[in-house]
């Protein structure tokens, strides 16, 4: 979940950003590098790629600053954004997501608690692994969608703004994910 | 309650999204149907298998690459620099200067002054003299004198 933060000061770092200030932009991205690390990793599932996106995001706050509306919250830019990135990514022809990544976390895990055994450890990195294909299987924005409402506990209102779509088209696409999800992760 | 309409008020049931007259109403549902608890169950076990998705390895300390592509962007557009408030003024002059240029351009092109010059050629000159206005208007240039007829050494 994202650290709680104020929307009006966040407001006015980006104000700051827009006018060429770098110091407001690290501050910023201190704040919410681990939220946009972290969907995006859950996304795309390339460690590389995830942290290729938040940089993007970041730079483009300050080469671009007019993309960032300051009537808007910074968080709702922010997702909108990292959201974009993460799609036209997974649109490119040819890129595929690495459940490698994503095994190889899950093992270093359970690897760095002294108390979990090996056979512990590899069927969670198992359980991980099938997790990863059922979120991979998924049309890319029903993946965001579960995404940001799973981890990043967002509203459908807040996954709307993000996904430049209604509220009743977020019911739909998180209905389909579950669905989809429930009978890829079903006990065989 | 209709499956179609209680498989729908699951997923408000699992964000939390409920009112809880229809809270009461699925229940009620779920309590007779059989199909309806198995694809909450379904459900409910698939939302918590997806805890198990890694985070990754945590942020990593990317500022001085994100520092370095900003620097690498602002020296190849130095205008990048400028504050945004800098750059609309910029932008809006440079509208501004382009929308007059235009239409002194389009002023200029109307009153002729880029267009070829129009001089009435020796075979329309000879008709005009000898037969006035002609109906259908002056002759070609070079169809009855060839292109001597203005002025062109053969």
């Amino acid at each position: 979940m994202s650290p709680p933060s104020d929307p009006a000061a966040e407001v006015r770092l980006a104000e700051r950003v827009a006018g060429g200030d770098r110091a407001a932009l690290r501050e910023l991205y201190l704040l919410h590098r681990e939220a946009a690390q972290r969907v995006a990793f859950r996304y795309l599932g390339d460690e590389a790629e995830a942290r290729d996106v938040v940089q993007d995001v970041f730079v483009t706050l300050l080469t671009q600053p007019a993309a960032f509306s300051p009537k808007a919250r910074f968080s709702t830019w922010l997702w909108r954004v990292v959201a974009n990135r993460c799609l036209n990514r997974r649109a490119k022809a040819g890129f595929r997501g690495g459940a490698r990544d994503a095994g190889d976390a899950a093992l270093l895990e359970v690897q760095g608690d002294p108390g979990g055994s090996p056979d512990a450890a590899l069927l969670r990195a198992e359980e991980e692994a099938r997790v990863r294909a059922a979120v991979d299987a998924l049309p890319g924005r029903q993946r965001m969608a579960i995404l940001l409402s799973r981890f990043e506990e967002l509203s459908y209102e807040e996954i709307a703004s993000a996904l430049e779509t209604s509220v009743s088209s977020v019911e739909s696409l998180l209905f389909r994910a579950r669905r989809a999800l429930a009978e890829a992760l079903a006990e065989p | 309650m209709r499956c179609s309409r209680s498989r729908r008020l699951l997923d408000r049931k699992l964000d939390g999204r409920l009112p809880p007259r229809d809270a009461a109403r699925l229940a009620a549902h779920l309590a007779s149907c059989e199909p309806c608890r198995v694809a909450q169950a379904s459900l409910a076990r698939a939302w918590e298998r997806l805890g198990l998705l890694s985070a990754g390895r945590g942020p990593a300390e990317d500022w001085p690459v994100i520092a370095a592509r900003i620097a690498a962007r602002t020296e190849r557009w130095p205008w990048l620099r400028w504050p945004l408030h800098v750059r609309r003024l910029a932008a809006a002059g440079a509208l501004a200067g382009l929308a007059i240029a235009g239409l002194l351009l389009g002023d200029v092109a109307a009153r002729g002054a880029l267009g070829p010059a129009r001089a009435p050629s020796l075979e329309a000159i000879a008709i005009a003299e000898g037969f006035g206005d002609l109906p259908f208007g002056a002759p070609t240039p070079g169809v009855l004198l060839g292109r001597a007829g203005h002025g062109e050494t053969p």
